[in-house]
């Protein structure tokens, strides 16, 4: 049951992080096109791979969580994670 | 990476992501429908995600070729395209982690109602945001083609 809490956690966690990174930059002002065409510079390439590394993190941690405490979370998580997907696709339609 | 290549490669990319979704439709629909866990449901979810996580891989690997060489013209001629097209990397990387999460969860905690409850809830957000990739992904692909 740990292995299931993990592996749902750190996918939300993935598309958490890649939506809040996605904003930021946008928020922050990411560099201009003009500029990160002209560079190795992949923004997409390291957006996924820190969401994996922060996905991977949550995984981990999943894994200390009491046994007798998997089960109410995974009961509460299908809501949770269909509200952080959820706004995290629109907010992703909304900043391309 | 040649034009010849990069055409091949996208098309590969494009039509295994279909295979894909059209992969994960059953566990999406068999979890719901049908108690317990047949290893049919878990082949299903498996499959469907490593078909996602495949063209992903393939797309990463032609993405620098797209920046290069592809996207600045669609950005002239084709703006609105080019922005849907970085929807669609959005919705295809949520959708890959999805996919594999759910595909995870079910290998790990399929025989408990709570744990297929969350692997179903993944699979089908995954696939919602895989479809939405598709959608889009055609919309681009219809925006990019050189025409007659």
């Amino acid at each position: 049951m740990r292995g299931a809490l993990a592996s749902a956690v750190a996918a939300g966690v993935f598309v958490l992080s890649y939506a809040v990174q996605r904003l930021w930059s946008a928020a922050s002002g990411e560099v201009p096109y003009e500029q990160v065409i002209a560079t190795e510079h992949i923004p997409f390439f390291w957006r996924c791979s820190l969401a994996a590394a922060h996905a991977l993190l949550a995984a981990v941690l999943c894994r200390l969580v009491r046994e007798s405490a998997v089960e109410p979370v995974l009961r509460k998580l299908p809501a949770v994670l269909a509200v952080v997907v959820g706004a995290s696709a629109l907010a992703m339609v909304w900043v391309p | 990476m040649s034009g010849t290549l990069f055409a091949l490669l996208e098309r590969v990319h494009g039509h295994l992501a279909l295979l894909g979704l059209a992969v994960l439709l059953h566990p999406v629909i068999t979890l719901r429908t049908r108690r317990g866990l047949s290893w049919r449901m878990q082949l299903s979810a498996d499959l469907g995600a490593l078909l996602l996580l495949v063209p992903f891989a393939l797309g990463a690997w032609i993405y620098p070729t797209y920046r290069r060489d592809v996207k600045p013209s669609l950005w002239v001629e084709h703006h609105d395209a080019a922005l849907l097209f970085e929807t669609k990397e959005h919705l295809a990387a949520m959708a890959v982690a999805l996919a594999v999460g759910g595909a995870l969860a079910l290998r790990s905690g399929g025989k408990q109602p709570a744990a297929r409850q969350v692997a179903w809830t993944l699979l089908l957000l995954g696939w919602l945001c895989g479809a939405g990739a598709g959608v889009i992904g055609l919309q681009v692909a219809a925006a990019a083609h050189p025409g007659f």
